[in-house]
């Protein structure tokens, strides 16, 4: 699978398959969290903004660290796909930062009164989103590819510092947010009736991911790969046999 | 669980708000899949252009 024909092989197979499984368990968790969810005691039907902005912050945060390991791969064996791999998850990763700054700026007019206050977990948010900016912008600015993948997998590296920062700043600091929904050492404060469809969510959320970076990853191996003889044999030539 | 139309759209005053996370939601998405297919069309038609 790291080789790019062979990935492009495998997955012209996978993402039709791949695009059916996430649009139904994303749409499963979303209908299941909007419609079937009870209302919250406190905050009313506006806590069921929970299904759209914590699994986005939960992806926004592991995209970086997915980032990180290829990141290591690249500079440690020059695997060619893992630096490709960034490049194609960068964008996804600010999407979904950029989705859970978003929404969590809607939820928080309702809630504490005000679209942004500068506290320590939406500022360390907005800085992942600049990271994911800054590691777009620095593959652009570079022609050559090998050397751009090699700057953006230090920059991943370094930029996964930021997560304990994000995870831990609700506890180090006072802040307006609430405590994270999930955690590993305790047991959801959540009722399950409305834990269980934003669990379904979460998940929903990795498989969409999964679906975007295959499609992501396919145009950026044709691109960088596009006067080779394979793809002229296994893309091209196939979209023109299609017309 | 919301039992009627009205209400799922009005949610007691919070609709709107809800609404508006979905739709930036699906939109963000849309252009997430959008833009690969754009660039991989955009390499077949250079390629075309170019006779190869």
């Amino acid at each position: 699978m790291g080789s790019p024909p062979l990935f492009f092989q495998w997955s012209s197979k996978a993402l039709p398959w791949l695009a059916i499984i996430s649009i139904i368990v994303f749409s499963i968790g979303m209908v299941w969290g909007i419609f079937y969810s009870p209302t919250d005691y406190k905050q009313g039907d506006v806590y069921r903004i929970i299904y759209i902005h914590v699994p986005s912050a939960i992806l926004g945060q592991s995209i970086l660290m997915f980032m990180a390991i290829c990141g290591f791969i690249t500079v440690v064996w020059r695997v060619k796909i893992s630096g490709m791999l960034i490049k194609s998850a960068a964008s996804i990763g600010a999407s979904f930062t950029l989705i859970a700054l978003i929404t969590g700026s809607i939820w928080g007019k309702p809630t504490w009164g005000t679209w942004w206050v500068w506290d320590a977990r939406l500022t360390s948010t907005l800085i992942l989103f600049f990271i994911y900016t800054a590691i777009i912008g620095l593959h652009s600015s570079l022609d050559d590819k090998t050397k751009a993948d090699r700057a953006i997998s230090i920059l991943s590296l370094v930029g996964i510092a930021i997560i304990p920062i994000i995870k831990k700043s609700v506890d180090w600091w006072y802040t307006l947010h609430q405590p994270s929904t999930f955690t590993l050492s305790s047991a959801p404060s959540m009722a399950p009736d409305m834990y269980q469809p934003l669990l379904v969510c979460v998940l929903g959320f990795y498989l969409i991911f999964a679906f975007l970076l295959t499609m992501n990853l396919r145009a950026e191996i044709v691109f960088r790969e596009k006067n080779k003889t394979w793809v002229s044999k296994q893309y091209l030539n196939r979209q023109k046999n299609d017309k | 669980m919301i039992n009627n139309l009205s209400a799922i759209i009005y949610m007691d005053g919070n609709g709107l708000y809800v609404w508006v996370c979905l739709l930036v939601l699906i939109l963000i998405l849309g252009i997430n899949i959008y833009l690969p297919s754009r660039r991989l069309k955009k390499i077949y038609k250079e390629n075309k252009t170019n006779g190869l």
